[in-house]
């Protein structure tokens, strides 16, 4: 999934999201819906979280890109990834990378 | 000005009278207008010149009625208020957002002169044709800028990003 229909509301929302695994968002008190900070040593964003099993603790999943100008000060995850190309192929590095997140509650900075 | 029936006109796709969508009485084929080689095949039902309904094509032998979860909903895209219908010519500092419209004459001689000025005075090389795909169909997608380009001598664009390791 691409940003491609990203003025649609439906994938607006699909993109909004961030799924945690139950262990990670209950450590973070994390429930689903809350505004959660996305954030690594590039930069950070803001998402709404959802808690689901899609994926193993220690890990979160952000589908695809929000449109910038749709997200909270117009930062997406392209904010948080890197520009570095792979050594095989010149392909793009931003599928993974080292993220914290936290309650948007829970962090006076926001 | 539709890219639903752009395709058409190319093709010379007539109407198609016994295939219709819910008994609409007027259903064209169309295919869609994004780059996956499958080319999906689209019936469109038109209602006062304007496409109500869409769905794939079920008589077409490859794609057989298919349609992905983004372009089932492609005319909410085309007749999205945000689509950008006419050349833009920016008004603000970069950045601010202001753009006023202009006519594809302005807009091509402006973006010519540029051109022209960034290749006479430092080659054309400092000049990189900066894109890649998704929405342009395989011509806009994959040769027509390229001959342009390639005969301006402009610097070329590894295009790897998408292709060389991923999908």
């Amino acid at each position: 999934m691409n940003s491609t229909f990203g003025h649609r509301d439906a994938v607006d929302l699909q993109t909004a999201a961030l799924h945690l695994n139950a262990t990670d968002a209950a450590r973070r008190g994390i429930r689903t819906s809350d505004p959660v900070r996305l954030f690594n040593d590039r930069g950070s964003c803001r998402l709404l979280a959802s808690v689901d099993d899609t994926v193993p603790p220690g890990v979160v999943s952000a589908p695809s890109v929000r449109w910038a100008k749709r997200s909270p000060e117009q930062r997406n995850v392209n904010a948080l990834t890197s520009e570095r190309l792979t050594d095989a192929g010149g392909g793009p590095t931003f599928y993974s990378c080292m993220v914290q997140v936290e309650s948007i509650a829970a962090s006076p900075s926001c | 000005m539709s890219l639903c029936f752009r395709a058409q006109k190319v093709l010379r796709v007539p109407p198609c009278p016994d295939d219709t969508i819910d008994g609409m009485p007027e259903t064209r084929h169309s295919v869609c207008a994004l780059d996956c080689p499958d080319c999906c095949s689209l019936l469109v039902a038109v209602e006062n010149g304007r496409g109500t309904k869409l769905r794939g094509d079920p008589a077409h032998p490859v794609t057989r009625g298919f349609l992905c979860g983004k372009v089932a909903q492609y005319l909410e895209r085309e007749y999205s208020p945000q689509r950008l219908l006419y050349p833009q010519r920016r008004v603000g500092a970069g950045g601010e957002g202001r753009f006023e419209r202009t006519t594809w004459e302005e807009a091509l001689d402006a973006i010519a002169l540029r051109l022209k000025s960034v290749a006479a005075e430092f080659g054309p090389e400092a000049i990189l044709p900066y894109s890649y795909c998704g929405t342009m169909g395989l011509l806009n997608g994959a040769g027509m800028d390229r001959r342009f380009f390639h005969r301006l001598g402009a610097s070329r664009l590894d295009r790897t990003i998408c292709s060389s390791t991923t999908a």
